[in-house]
């Protein structure tokens, strides 16, 4: 399976999908002219990764500073997927990174941990600030 | 990649329930099931928390953003520097004074300051004791007017802009002599100036604002006109100068 590499820009995130060492991460800003169109390959790989017979554990890691409302409606549909592997008996663990000093991620983290069944494990993870922003 | 494949809806579980729905429902003949329906109804409710979720965090985003946006417009009305209003917020606030005093009927005052000898100043002491200079004039101005009206801003490099409101030209001549004073008190050694000290030169004009915009800059203007005079006249002075 091929990796997906989609490098950041000033209105979308870093998407980093490593089916090998099963590291995915999604870190940045999000408010595209088109979220739908923008994320259709990210969902597109995620369906062909969830499939794969011998997957067993899936990490996610996302840190997002900023998203616009189809970006978090994009989040919630990414989140229903990975709710449906973990139905199926895989262990699905979904890392929300915030800043220390980023009251706003970490509340959005809050609304999107309540809003997923018990079958994901959802940690919020804090971390420094980054001096620039 | 993505050119070849078809976009993926944003609502596609919305639009699953929706399309679900019709096709229960078009069962014409057959009692509705209602297991199916419950089935529909229970994932419908999960997508609507979803969307109250939704609205909330981009509500909070939103409210973020129009408090930075507050702290923006605060901040590009203030001077890096001194902290006090830069030209930009003179400019405004000039033009409100100048309508209020219309309104009125009271004089309007306006004056410019201007540190002496300044360019020698810093080709002298360097950029940085140029800054601090610039820094203590404009503080020590501030210092200097005492009525909550009374205004100062940078106007420009070592230019500042008064605006005295209410306030006719021998009220304004005290305040501005006060100033030049209190300047000339602090001794800041310019070995380049005729005192040897840091001094200002001030123009200041008044008028009683009747006609509209032509006169605004005019008022201005005139007090520029007094500005250079001080300087002709030696510096270190208060000129004003009427229509």
């Amino acid at each position: 399976m091929e990796h997906l590499i989609i490098e950041a820009s000033k209105s979308t995130p870093a998407i980093h999908f490593d089916p090998e060492q099963h590291l995915l991460s999604i870190k940045g800003q999000s408010y595209p002219e088109n979220s739908s169109k923008f994320y259709t390959p990210v969902f597109a790989w995620l369906k062909e990764y969830l499939a794969l017979p011998y997957l067993k554990n899936i990490i996610i890691d996302i840190e997002m500073s900023y998203f616009n409302s189809s970006s978090s409606k994009i989040l919630m549909n990414i989140f229903e997927m990975l709710d449906e592997s973990a139905e199926d008996g895989k262990s699905v663990v979904i890392n929300w990174l915030y800043q220390e000093d980023d009251d706003t991620s970490l509340e959005c983290g809050e609304e999107f941990k309540e809003d997923i069944s018990t079958n994901v494990i959802f940690n919020l993870v804090e971390i420094p600030a980054t001096r620039f922003k | 990649m993505a050119k070849n494949m078809t976009t993926k809806s944003l609502f596609s579980f919305e639009e699953d329930i929706i399309r679900e729905s019709h096709e229960v429902l078009s069962k014409k003949d057959e009692l509705i099931p209602r297991e199916e329906y419950e089935k529909l109804l229970v994932r419908y409710e999960r997508l609507f928390k979803q969307m109250q979720r939704i609205l909330r965090i981009s509500d909070r985003f939103q409210l973020e953003l129009s408090l930075s946006n507050k702290d923006l417009e605060q901040l590009s009305t203030i001077d890096s520097l001194t902290k006090i209003p830069n030209r930009r917020h003179f400019n405004q606030t000039y033009e409100q004074e100048w309508r209020r005093a219309k309104r009125e009927g009271n004089h309007l005052t306006v004056g410019m300051i201007d540190i002496d000898y300044f360019k020698k100043y810093n080709d002298t002491y360097g950029h940085i004791e140029g800054d601090n200079c610039i820094e203590r004039v404009a503080s020590t101005i501030q210092n200097s007017i005492q009525r909550p009206a009374d205004y100062i801003a940078r106007y420009g490099g070592e230019e500042f802009g008064l605006i005295l409101p209410n306030t006719d030209i021998d009220g304004a001549v005290k305040l501005a002599e006060k100033i030049r004073s209190n300047v000339e008190s602090l001794q800041m050694a310019h070995c380049l100036s005729d005192k040897g000290v840091v001094t200002v030169s001030i123009g200041i004009s008044s008028e009683i604002p009747i006609q509209e915009e032509a006169l605004m800059l005019e008022l201005l203007n005139r007090a520029d006109k007094a500005l250079y005079k001080a300087k002709e006249e030696g510096r270190n002075r208060v000129e004003h100068r009427c229509s």
